[in-house]
Parts: C-alpha cells; structure tokens; sequence
C-alpha cells in the first residue's frame, strides 16, 4: 500500500530544509554579530523540532541543528 | 494534490508520526536509534569506552534485533563519572561545554544526585515531548494553565511550562506562592488546568476547604496532568483526585535522564503510551534480561531518546516495572501501551515475609476506601527474625471510626489487603492530620529493617 502521506511529507520537507539552509547562512553572514547569531541557533534548534517531526520520517538527518561554527561535534 | 491529515490534527499534535503504521514506525526508530548511538560513540568518552569494554561498535547495528546488543546505562555509571571533567557532567557529554543551556538534577531519592545537561536543541526537544502528551490529553490555546511547582533545579513541570506555552495555552506560574496563595490565585484567574505531583494535587485540594473553597464548584480547573509519583495510574488515587476536583486527571511518565517518553490520552484506556516516535522502549525480563515483545509479562523499562543529544539516554536501565497492554488504543494512535502504567520500581519491590510487595498495590488498597484520609504510612520492621508490616490511616473528614464500624472497617481494609498483597498487616487508626504531609514526592513506605539491623 502506497504512503498517503508521502507527497505531503516530501513538501514539508523541502521547506524545513530551506529553512535550515537560510538559518546557517545567517549564522555565517553574521560577522559575529550575537543579535543575529544566537537568534539564529534558536531558529536552528526550532528547526530540528520540524527535522524530528516531518524530515525523519522520509529521509536520514544528521539529528542535531548543525551550529555551523566548528563546533559542531 | 498532497493527502491532508487536517481532520485528524484536531486530534494528534503530529496526526503522521502517530497514526504511522506500525512496521513503518519500527523502521524509523532503528534508523534513529542507530543514529543517536553513533552519535554517542563518536562523540562521548564514557560511551565509546562503555561500548568498547562490551565488545560493541555501533557497525554492528545491522538489524532491530541487534539493538539489544548495546550495553545499557543505570544511575550508577552517571554518579560514577560526573564531577569530573568537563565539569560537573564527566565524560558522558557530547557537547562543547558552551553548547550547554540548562542544568538539572534527580531529586535523588535513590541515591547520589545526577546532574543533567541540556543543549538548546535538547530544550527544544523536552518541551515537544511535552506538546505530544499535553496535545493527547486535550489542552489547546484557550487553556489557562497554573503551574504550582517550584521552578528550581529539578526539571518537573519546566518542559510542561515551555511546551503549554507553545501550543498558545496561556501559562501562570505558581513558583514561589504558598499553597494557599496558589488556590487564590486560581480561583481569582479561573485556570482550566493545572499540573502537580499526586500527592500535591489531593494536598492542594485539602487546603482548599480548610479554606472553605471546594475545588469542584468554586475553582475552574477541569483538566490536571501528574507527574513524579504512580498515583494518576493507580485507579483508587485517580478517582480520588478527580472526584475532588471535579476534573479529569491524566498520567505523564518521565525523568530527568530521560525526558518525557509516556503519556495517558483523553481516551484513559487504563495505560499509558510509549511515545515511540521520539524514544525506543524495550522490555526486559527482570531475572534472565530477555525481551518480552508480548502483553501480561512483567519487565524492566530499558528506555532509548532517540534526539536528546547534550547528553545521550541510550539504552538507559530505568528501574520502572511495565508490561505491553494487548491491543492498541481506541484513540488511534499506533504507539503502545504500557498497561496500567508504571506499576512498581526495581529497587522499590522488596520481600516482606518471603512475598514479594510493590508498595503502588498498597496504595491501590488504601485509597479504595473512602473511610480514609489521602494520607497513610507503611512501615516494615524486623522482630526477632520475622518480618512485621504496619499500616497506619487517618479517618476521612466527618467520619467516625469506633465500635462496630471499626471492627468492620478493618476486617474488610486487612482481606483487601491479604487479597492483594498476599501479606497480613497490622493496622493503626491515627488521629486526623497526624500523618506527614508532603509537598512534592511522598514518602509513605519505610523499610526500617536495615536500618534496625
């Protein structure tokens, strides 16, 4: 039986990762600036809520909101 | 054009990931579950010395069967390697220091305190385990909601704050009042909600009319989630609350290593879901360590977090007692239940007289009987080399227990409890307000033995 929600998932998807993208972007454009940087994290964070609740289910993630500073493991 | 689930969102936060088909739900948490134990090998001292003493590397996750072959985490190995480096949280984080937002602790009730580190995303993630089990229980954005409960260092209700607030609830936090602020409070603000301990919850409802006020018809409370002790799981201390506030009341399961992993639905089918979307649960024979994949047999919770990542719960030794319900709930969710909840710790099921006693059946006992209070105390002692088991109640508000009303009361309190426990007690009634009050977790079950050698 075919996935009812498979389309919707693959949709939902591509948002949450062009959202991600946009995020780390700032992060990196922000020459430092906490106002934006640490906004952005929250975004980052908020981001891997919608990874967990839509992109896990159709594809493997990295299961954490990659910070993007070296920091990242 | 996309299938919608917009009928089933009024009923599921993630009307998906809750509905999802079993064997499709399998599937996602071995991958998950593969992925947050690589994460902990790759980036956790204790973890990768943990597997490697075993003989285990995450490669050899081929399989769901094979999950069991990662060697499981207690209490004990935290307290071992915590205030150490990286300070105070040793070698178990998997995180830069300065990725860590939020320290808790245990309330150290078993033993040494175990702190707690969150990262951001971690925070993030108590608080959507949160929105799951609030969403199944029924609280939406017109709810106020009053949180009566310290706001200190031990995790409680904080997820529950951070997630009422994100479903739009409106939150009222009842920090530092006392409890008589804290019913005013509720009244003057007509909350639809709130959230406490079981013992705090009938605590509460005392006070009120010592007050004068009675919780179900001057207060608006209609909805309350326990969490921290069994009661809400525990049929006779479920009605209790309910019939003193006039609400329904609903179980949450957690812990501070852990996270939120369990929840009662509005359908209250006398379990609790696993949310299996966000953790692995595993059941293991408490002798041989077996799996017990079907319903009836009793276990041990081996607990997985699938996305907690500051400082991983893989394969975390829960203590808590469970059994699989046979049958899925009514509510549609494909996540199973846990029947009855969680009906006994480990550590906290003990031999009095050669039997075995969980002290929630005790309780299950006690709180049947509405000649007596909501307060009680059990104590065993060792005579000579005979173990004694004492049971000491408070007559309920206005009623008397003397003469032949006792001699019945207590034939019938000692069969109930024969019958379920298969123990003989001897039973103490005690003066009203005699017994300790607790604030927050109770302690109502004293074993004296080895303290009395």
């Amino acid at each position: 039986m075919s996935d009812p929600y498979a389309e919707l998932l693959a949709e939902l998807d591509r948002s949450v990762q062009t959202i991600r993208d946009a995020a780390l972007r700032l992060k990196k454009a922000a020459a430092g600036m906490q106002a934006v940087e640490r906004n952005a994290d929250r975004v980052l964070a908020s981001t891997r809520m919608l990874e967990i609740n839509v992109s896990d289910l159709v594809r493997d993630t990295e299961g954490f909101a990659s910070w993007g500073d070296g920091t990242d493991s | 054009m996309s299938t919608t689930p917009n009928s089933a969102a009024a009923t599921y936060w993630n009307p998906i990931l809750e509905t999802l088909p079993p064997e499709r739900l399998r599937e996602v948490q071995f991958r998950k579950f593969r992925r947050i134990v690589t994460w902990a090998y790759e980036n956790s001292r204790f973890h990768r010395a943990h597997y490697q003493e075993a003989g285990f590397e995450p490669g050899d996750l081929r399989t769901p069967a094979d999950a069991v072959l990662v060697p499981t985490v207690d209490k004990g190995h935290m307290r071992g390697i915590q205030r150490k480096d990286p300070f105070p949280y040793g070698d178990m984080l998997c995180v830069p220091l300065e990725r860590v937002t939020e320290f808790r602790q245990t309330s150290g009730t078993t033993g040494q305190a175990v702190y707690q580190a969150d990262t951001w995303q971690d925070w993030e993630w108590w608080a959507e385990c949160w929105s799951y089990l609030l969403y199944a229980q029924g609280y939406r954005d017109h709810d106020r909601v009053f949180l009566p409960f310290g706001y200190n260092i031990f995790v409680a209700f904080w997820a529950a704050h951070y997630a009422a607030e994100k479903m739009g609830c409106e939150v009222v936090p009842g920090g530092v009042l006392d409890t008589e602020a804290r019913i005013l409070k509720m009244q003057e603000l007509e909350t639809s909600a709130m959230m406490a301990t079981p013992t705090y919850v009938l605590g509460m409802a005392e006070k009120a009319h010592a007050m004068g006020i009675d919780p179900r018809t001057d207060l608006s409370v209609r909805r309350i989630t326990c969490a921290g002790e069994p009661g809400a799981s525990i049929p006779a201390t479920k009605h209790r609350m309910e019939e003193a506030w006039g609400a329904k009341v609903f179980d949450h399961c957690g812990a501070t290593e852990i996270g939120a992993w369990g929840f009662e639905c509005e359908e209250q089918s006398g379990g609790i879901h696993v949310n299996e979307g966000l953790f692995l649960a595993q059941v293991e024979d408490l002798d041989t360590g077996a799996l017990i994949e079907e319903p009836g047999r009793r276990g041990k919770l081996i607990i997985t977090a699938l996305d907690r990542i500051g400082m991983p719960c893989v394969r975390f030794d829960s203590k808590d007692v469970v059994e699989w319900a046979d049958g899925l709930c009514s509510c549609g969710r494909t996540f199973r239940l846990f029947k009855g909840g969680v009906v006994g710790r480990a550590d906290d099921i003990t031999k009095v007289k050669g039997v075995l006693l969980a002290p929630s059946a005790i309780e299950e006992v006690v709180r049947s009987f509405e000649e007596v209070g909501d307060e009680y105390e059990v104590t065993v002692v060792k005579r000579g080399d005979l173990d004694e088991i004492s049971l000491k109640v408070e007559p309920a508000a206005g009623v008397d227990l003397s003469g032949e009303t006792l001699d019945g009361f207590l034939r019938c309190l000692k069969d109930q409890l024969r019958l379920k426990t298969n123990l003989g007690y001897k039973v103490e009634i005690v003066e009203p307000g005699s017994l300790p009050r607790y604030a927050l977790k109770a302690k109502r079950f004293k074993d004296l033995r080895k303290v009395n050698g």
